[in-house]
């Protein structure tokens, strides 16, 4: 069985409502990173909370390492296992001294206090924020606050990270900050990451990327695999990165997504030319 | 002659407390009407607190800003005057939305202004049309749309004063890739339309590639730099070493010149393509 | 951009920093009493040495506490008439048109003035030598025997530490919003005692909406945090008792019947 498990998922607010989800099937592994994209109201955010149980599914279900996402009684194994970082970094600071509020998670679960200290100051050496643990959360900027909130499921020694469009709010200097942390978090601990995002860039980081679209899952694979649907990207309302773009757009039929790659591609076009020139 | 001058602008926070904190320093800036400028620097660079000067939310401890040659300050009773002269927009303006319709809501400013019944109606509808905002949403509930319809509506309740001068502070920010294009397109046509002045701030170069004729760099409360597209960007180095992020396909080209290539950089596919489109010439003839 | 969430605390390493929370509230309370307690020259003397040398002891600078005074000036002076007009005495020493000015006036308005200050100086130690959240987990410390009759103090508690770290980001909040209305022309300043209260609701409406959406998600991320009432939590922060509790606690009842006894001494009748 896989880590993480969607069988056959629906899900909508209300009757009357319309459906979400619409059957959803997927599995994820351990150690996966995992980019989900979609545009706005495409039900991006309902996947990521039914994987924790802050919503339940109407029907089929989810489970995580084995746990019923849906089943009260297991309720607390499963937050422990897989945290969540929520978009607006000021809602989910819950104290006023950085160090304090990493220890929220580790106090809940009733850890012993100098094993809380080991593993706060661990987090947050983690996400390079030590120096600021005994700042106020409020003078941080908010690509800090999300670090701080990384380092507070952190401390709880979780399996799984989820973070909802955590860097949705952010400068181009915050996201790289939180980007950073959590691909170190995913390559040194094998932490499991489900990173929701309408930001292309970012998605082109992970190592699986899955597009939503009208309730369902419309592309899943490689970033590369998925981004090569460039016609269906376009159709739900996303975007290639620039270098595939141009890439398409000079005729070059090969998926292009980091900016070196595309120089050397474009470098061998050049050399090309002059060759044939000559 | 520029339609809002800037001079010396210094604005300091918390003055003699232990947290006192310049947060823009010697500001200079002409705006010229008609253009679309574009703002840039990262969170805390005191870009959000200069544009708070320019409609006179904030006042400065030293420096001058004149609209229409004016000193904006001259008649303290004629602020909220001014206020409707240069409109301004706040990130995340949907979070301002307070009244039950959609109408009421973009109506607000015009009422402030003491228009009467017919012409409010008349500026709520025009802004309606230019912000895309369907008729029959203007007797619905503003909580009841979408956040992108959200955005918009209350981007409308500031078109709707009529101001000279609108200035957006990150008017994309938290959209989707296709949120973004539409809101662009939106201003872009409002601007082309009536010929007004439009100032945005940005984190997205690819954005103000797209969008503006004239950037302004600022970082530690002071313009770092400031010039036409091109010129910002042919200094895409001195930006990153500001903290700030630019465009995948200008990295592409940093890429290339550093091989001993001689490209211009660019920050739009387009322009790339056509630099390099001597290459997809030969290629096509092959 | 000051910053609240801290209130007053003034960071330092110094004998009163490093008390146990608990045991500082205790000791205000003993002193603030003892302040009460004073009545003649000698104990009041006594008093502001005392309060004296803990202000050393606090390395926190003397101006740092009379900026607390401040504010209260305009009631001091007031006390202080008061006290001189309506105070009978024997003893009159000023008198004109129907007001006599007695020693015994003079003497209380003395006192009461000594006693706010002395007050607020006392306070100060505390908020000054003592973070809020430190404040907080004391209170729900000492509270702790009233779950006896099912009071859950856990959830004051919980709620003093919300409110703390919240207090910033909602002021940030509402200039942002008055700022936004102000930018459409809304005016908060003119107008009768209606129009103002009416000009609030632009601002109140979005400040109600964007505070029950922070609370809806604040709820969500607590719970993510495996948040699950006071039961079976443990605490970063241990309260440690060390010796300098006992020795300060020595000090204060020592001070305490000082106070006592002083006011029994009378030098030159007062």
């Amino acid at each position: 069985m896989s880590f993480i498990e969607f069988k056959n998922v629906s899900f909508n607010y209300d009757e009357s409502e319309k459906i979400i989800l619409n059957n959803i099937s997927a599995s994820f592994e351990k150690g996966d990173f995992v980019a989900v994209l979609g545009h706005n109201g495409s039900g991006k955010s309902t996947f990521a909370k039914l994987i924790n149980g802050l919503l339940i599914a109407k029907s089929g279900c989810v489970t995580v390492d084995g746990i019923d996402a849906s089943d009260e009684n297991t309720r607390i194994d499963l937050l422990q296992r897989v945290g969540m970082v929520f978009q607006n970094p000021d809602n989910q600071i819950v104290a006023s001294i950085v160090e304090e509020d990493v220890a929220f998670g580790p106090e809940n679960l009733g850890v012993q206090p100098e094993e809380i200290r080991k593993r706060v100051d661990k987090a947050l050496k983690t996400v390079g924020m030590y120096e600021y643990r005994k700042k106020s959360p409020h003078n941080l900027s908010g690509g800090q606050k999300q670090r701080v909130a990384i380092a507070g499921i952190l401390a709880m020694n979780p399996q799984c990270i989820i973070m909802d469009e955590a860097t949705a709010m952010l400068d181009p200097k915050g996201r790289e900050e939180v980007m950073s942390s959590v691909k170190e978090l995913n390559e040194q601990l094998g932490i499991t990451i489900i990173y929701i995002t309408h930001f292309m860039e970012e998605a082109t980081l992970a190592k699986r990327v899955i597009v939503l679209d009208d309730g369902g899952i419309k592309l899943d694979g490689t970033p590369k695999s998925v981004f090569s649907h460039y016609d269906t990207i376009k159709e739900v309302g996303l975007d290639v990165p620039q270098p595939y773009e141009l890439m398409r757009k000079l005729g070059v039929n090969e998926c292009v997504l980091n900016a070196d790659e595309c120089a050397s591609i474009l470098e061998g076009l050049i050399e090309n030319n002059v060759d044939s020139g000559n | 002659m520029s339609i809002l001058e800037i001079e010396n602008l210094t604005h300091i926070y918390s003055k003699k407390t232990p947290f006192e904190h310049i947060a823009i320093k010697d500001i200079n800036l002409n705006i010229d009407k008609g253009e679309i400028v574009a703002i840039i620097g990262h969170t805390g660079s005191g870009k959000s607190t200069l544009i708070q000067h320019m409609n006179g939310l904030f006042k400065a401890d030293r420096g001058t800003v004149y609209y229409n040659g004016s000193d904006i300050w001259e008649n303290k009773k004629n602020i909220r005057n001014i206020r409707f002269k240069i409109g301004l927009c706040f990130q995340y303006p949907e979070y301002q939305l307070f009244e039950e319709t959609v109408y009421k809501d973009i109506a607000f400013g015009p009422k402030n202004m003491g228009l009467s019944e017919d012409e409010i109606k008349k500026r709520v509808f025009t802004a309606a049309k230019y912000m895309e905002i369907p008729k029959e949403y203007l007797n619905m509930s503003p909580f009841d749309l979408s956040g992108g319809e959200k955005r918009r509506v209350a981007m409308a309740g500031i078109l709707a004063v009529d101001p000279d001068i609108l200035v957006l502070d990150e008017p994309t920010a938290g959209l989707d890739p296709k949120g973004r294009a539409t809101l662009f397109s939106i201003i872009t046509n409002y601007q082309k339309q009536t010929g007004k002045t439009v100032i945005f701030v940005s984190h997205s170069m690819e954005d103000v590639a797209k969008v503006a004729q004239r950037v302004v760099v600022i970082a530690n409360g002071s313009i770092a730099m400031q010039g036409s597209v091109e010129e910002i960007f042919s200094k895409a180095d001195e930006l990153l070493e500001m903290g700030l992020s630019i465009p995948e396909i200008t990295k592409v080209f940093i890429k290339l010149n550093e091989n001993g290539h001689n490209f211009k950089l660019v920050y739009t596919v387009d322009d790339a393509l056509n630099q390099l489109r001597s290459i997809t010439e030969v290629r096509d003839n092959e | 951009m000051n910053d609240i969430s801290f209130g007053q605390y003034y960071p330092s390493d110094s004998f009163l920093h490093s008390l146990d929370p608990r045991f500082k509230i205790i000791f205000t309370i003993a002193l603030v009493v003892g302040m009460f307690v004073c009545n003649t020259v000698l104990s009041f003397a006594f008093a502001f040495l005392v309060i004296l040398v803990l202000i050393f002891i606090s390395k926190i600078p003397l101006l740092t506490y009379l900026k607390n005074l401040k504010p209260l000036i305009p009631i001091i002076l007031l006390t202080v008439i008061l006290n001189l007009i309506y105070v009978p005495g024997k003893n009159i020493i000023l008198h004109f048109w129907i007001i006599n000015i007695t020693t015994e006036g003079l003497k209380t308005a003395a006192f009461v003035t000594l006693r706010i200050i002395g007050l607020v100086i006392i306070t100060s130690f505390l908020t000054y030598t003592t973070t809020p959240t430190s404040i907080t987990s004391a209170i729900e410390s000492l509270l702790k025997w009233l779950k006896l009759f099912k009071v859950d103090i856990h959830i004051f508690a919980m709620m003093m530490t919300i409110a703390l770290r919240f207090i910033p980001t909602l002021i940030d909040e509402i200039n942002k919003i008055v700022n936004a209305q102000k930018a459409r022309g809304a005016d908060f300043d003119s107008g009768n005692i209606i129009r103002k209260v009416k000009a609030m609701v632009p601002v109140l409406i979005p400040l109600f909406i964007s505070s029950f959406r922070r609370a809806y998600e604040l709820a969500n991320a607590m719970e993510c945090r495996c948040y699950n009432g006071g039961e079976g939590r443990t605490k970063l922060k241990t309260m440690q008792i060390t010796y300098k509790d006992f020795i300060s606690l020595f000090f204060v009842i020592a001070i305490i019947a000082a106070l006592i006894l002083l006011n029994k001494l009378k030098i030159l009748g007062v």
